[in-house]
């Protein structure tokens, strides 16, 4: 299992856009991805899931990559968030 | 040959164990779960599993569809430690069902498992009119044999009251061996004695007890079980401990029978009888178009399970008197035209596969009277040949209507049933029925063959090789696996490729439409839960009852405007109905603020739920 945090920069946090960009970059590996916030988590693959977080600027985020190829997802995950939000 | 214990071991695995299931139990075609949590099933792992058809939710039960060997696999199930008819204490079900359909689920379970007695009772009663004194005269109707084998097929009739209490209290949960009891008085000779004389009957010398015949009833053991379920229930919080036992007990039938006996029964004849005048009516306006109308809609009437809804109004007037001219007629035409159509398309395609599914689910068709794999696995699927299967039902109800052709003993109408038209007196009934069923298969079959181009019945299988015929999250029986999603903002659809933002036109979000909307109203297009309201109020995530979740997105950029064009009316987590105002938005402040005012719709979960078409300002999800 990987484990990684965030602090989100993107000044309006997770909205529908870059939630669709994070659940399309999800998708793409086998792992199982989790991102948790303030004790609610959510599966990366599932658009509504991860929009029901309420992600906003400065909020810190955790990611959880378990599985198969859990080093390269979370290591791809990590540049996605850097990227992008 | 399909190894269902296998299919069994991988069902019970994918709906999350014997621990997740309340009780399970069979009709025809499907396992009917009710689980503990509905949301543990892998919807699209289930319909993978070789020997499940589809998977539908329908009245809080979570149904998978495996056919004809649905017997084998469930006796199977069972011998894999499940519980059939498990009660008792933590089985409620989560999901709230909304009472149409809880009613239709209720009279389903009461009746169906009395099935394989009404349909042997039914087939000796039939047996008897071929060997008797009207067809072939092998028997006089006052030989001894003769009269115990009239016993034999009349009591499932006769004692339908008590086979009900059974059942229905099985469903209810509540004592079913006091149910019976309760129910039995109805029948105890002594009390038809008394109920069928002339001198009026007093219970405890003051209250009166309505005259009447119980024997074939339904409804009014229905009624008594469900009053025995809340006495039970008072009677167990009253009763100290020590004195349950015996006091429990004798005080629910004491309170029971009497309510029952003094109220309850004579509501159900009532009510009984009402159904029977307006079923009546119906048919005495216009015997041919009630037909007409009734076995066209059959295929969706079956599919709502609704037609249970006919089944306690068609047994009684088996009993009473003696014949049915609606439901088992409207059957036998829509049951054959499935059949027909399905062969039509067996023979038309080139698709190797609908073939192999097609043969098989028509001769369900035709042998058994049992449609789902017909319909499910080949004329909603292709959609052309139900059409052809309803035409040529309806064909069918204008004759069985004009001839005034009646069924004279419950069985699922089709080929190997259809000695159930034989009247007892002789007559052409028997011979209506043979044209009608003949006139009925070959039109569908012509008219499917024709309606079914054989390169298009082969692409449509090619894209969804081994495509669940009800996805588990589409509502839908009344859709059959295809979900309509109407506009939910009035304006001009435009595809999502024309929307000037990329992220929505490339489709990473999901598949839809945008509509550039021309008043600024947001309505819920189906029942469901707002799942998520940003508080920017700009967009919105909504999963419909169904599973399929929708995002609206009102505006492009709007994410930056924090909510000030936008006036919401729910907020995350409340349920909304179908047609509720959801979000009212200011379309030339938006404007104003120099944001694009395109709103993309999009299907969020495309890959659970189907393939996504727009058709008009709809989408439309699977199908």
């Amino acid at each position: 299992m990987k484990q990684f945090a965030y602090v989100i920069t993107d000044p309006v946090g997770i909205h529908a856009r870059p939630a669709g960009l994070l659940v399309k970059e999800a998708k793409q590996h086998e792992s199982k991805i989790m991102l948790a916030k303030d004790g609610k988590s959510a599966d990366a693959t599932r658009m509504m899931s991860v929009m029901g977080l309420g992600v906003k600027c400065g909020d810190t985020l955790t990611v959880t990559v378990e599985g198969a190829d859990e080093e390269a997802a979370a290591a791809a995950m990590q540049a996605f968030f850097q990227e992008n939000l | 040959m399909a190894d269902y214990k296998q299919v069994a071991e991988q069902v019970l695995a994918a709906v999350g164990g014997k621990e997740n299931i309340s009780s399970v139990t069979h009709c025809m075609t499907r396992l009917r779960f009710v689980l503990k949590d509905q949301s543990i099933p892998e919807k699209n792992g289930i319909t993978k599993i070789k020997g499940v058809v589809g998977v539908n939710i329908a009245g809080g039960q979570y149904q998978v569809i495996i056919g004809n060997s649905v017997g084998s696999v469930y006796r199977e199930m069972v011998a894999l430690g499940v519980q059939a008819d498990a009660q008792g204490a933590g089985n409620t079900v989560k999901q709230k069902v909304n009472p149409v359909s809880a009613a239709l689920d209720f009279i389903a379970g009461c009746m169906t498992p009395l099935f394989t007695s009404i349909i042997a009772g039914g087939l000796i009663k039939v047996l008897l009119v071929i060997f008797g004194p009207t067809l072939l005269g092998w028997m006089s109707d006052t030989s001894d044999t003769y009269i115990l084998m009239n016993a034999l097929g009349d009591a499932p009739f006769y004692f339908l009251p008590i086979l009900v209490a059974f059942t229905a209290s099985k469903k209810l949960g509540c004592n079913s061996y006091l149910s019976v009891m309760v129910a039995a008085v109805l029948l105890y000779p002594d009390v038809i004695t008394l109920l069928g004389g002339d001198a009026p009957t007093y219970l405890f010398g003051v209250i009166p007890v309505t005259h009447g015949s119980y024997s074939s009833s339904i409804i009014p053991a229905v009624l008594s079980t469900l009053l025995l379920k809340y006495v039970e229930i008072l009677i167990d919080k009253i009763t100290p401990d020590w004195s349950k036992n015996f006091l429990k007990p004798l005080l629910i039938v004491i309170i029971t029978a009497p309510i029952t006996l003094c109220l309850l029964a004579p509501l159900g004849l009532m009510i009984g009888n009402v159904l029977q005048l307006v079923i009546n009516a119906i048919y005495g306006f216009a015997p041919w178009l009630a037909m007409l109308l009734f076995a066209g809609a059959m295929p969706f009437i079956v599919m709502t399970g609704m037609h249970w809804a006919f089944v306690p109004a068609c047994l009684m007037a088996l009993a009473d008197p003696g014949f049915e001219y609606m439901l088992l007629p409207a059957m036998l035409c829509s049951n054959t035209a499935q059949a027909g159509a399905t062969f039509g398309v067996a023979f038309r395609t080139k698709d190797a596969d609908m073939r192999q599914m097609a043969i098989p689910a028509g001769i369900s068709a035709l042998l058994a009277g049992v449609t789902e794999p017909a319909m499910y696995g080949v004329t909603l699927r292709l959609k052309k040949p139900m059409v052809a299967a309803c035409i040529a039902s309806a064909i069918g109800g204008i004759i069985s209507g004009i001839v005034h052709l009646a069924g004279y003993a419950f069985a699922t109408p089709c080929l190997t049933a259809i000695v159930q038209f034989v009247a007892p007196d002789g007559g052409n009934n028997f011979l209506f029925a043979c044209v009608i069923f003949a006139v009925v298969f070959v039109l569908s079959f012509l008219l499917s063959f024709i309606l079914t181009p054989a390169r298009e019945a082969a692409e449509d299988t090619a894209e969804t090789p081994a495509a669940p015929a009800v996805s588990p999250a589409a509502p839908a029986p009344a859709l059959g696996g295809k979900t309509e999603i109407e506009a939910p903002i009035p304006g001009e659809v435009i595809p999502l490729t024309a929307v000037k933002d990329q992220t929505f036109a490339s489709g990473v979000l999901g598949e839809g439409y945008a509509i550039v909307p021309s008043e600024g109203k947001v309505y819920a297009p189906f029942d469901g839960v707002c799942e998520n309201l940003f508080d920017t109020l700009h967009a919105m995530g909504l999963m419909s009852d169904s599973g399929v979740e929708l995002l609206i997105h009102v505006g492009l950029e709007t994410v930056g405007l924090n909510g000030a064009p936008f006036t919401a009316h729910i907020k995350t987590g409340d349920r909304f109905q179908k047609g509720d105002l959801l979000l009212e938005f200011d379309i030339d402040a938006i404007k104003a603020a120099g944001c694009e005012i395109q709103t993309p719709i999009i299907v969020t979960n495309a890959e659970d739920v189907g393939d996504i078409t727009i058709e008009g300002n709809k989408i439309v999800i699977g199908g």
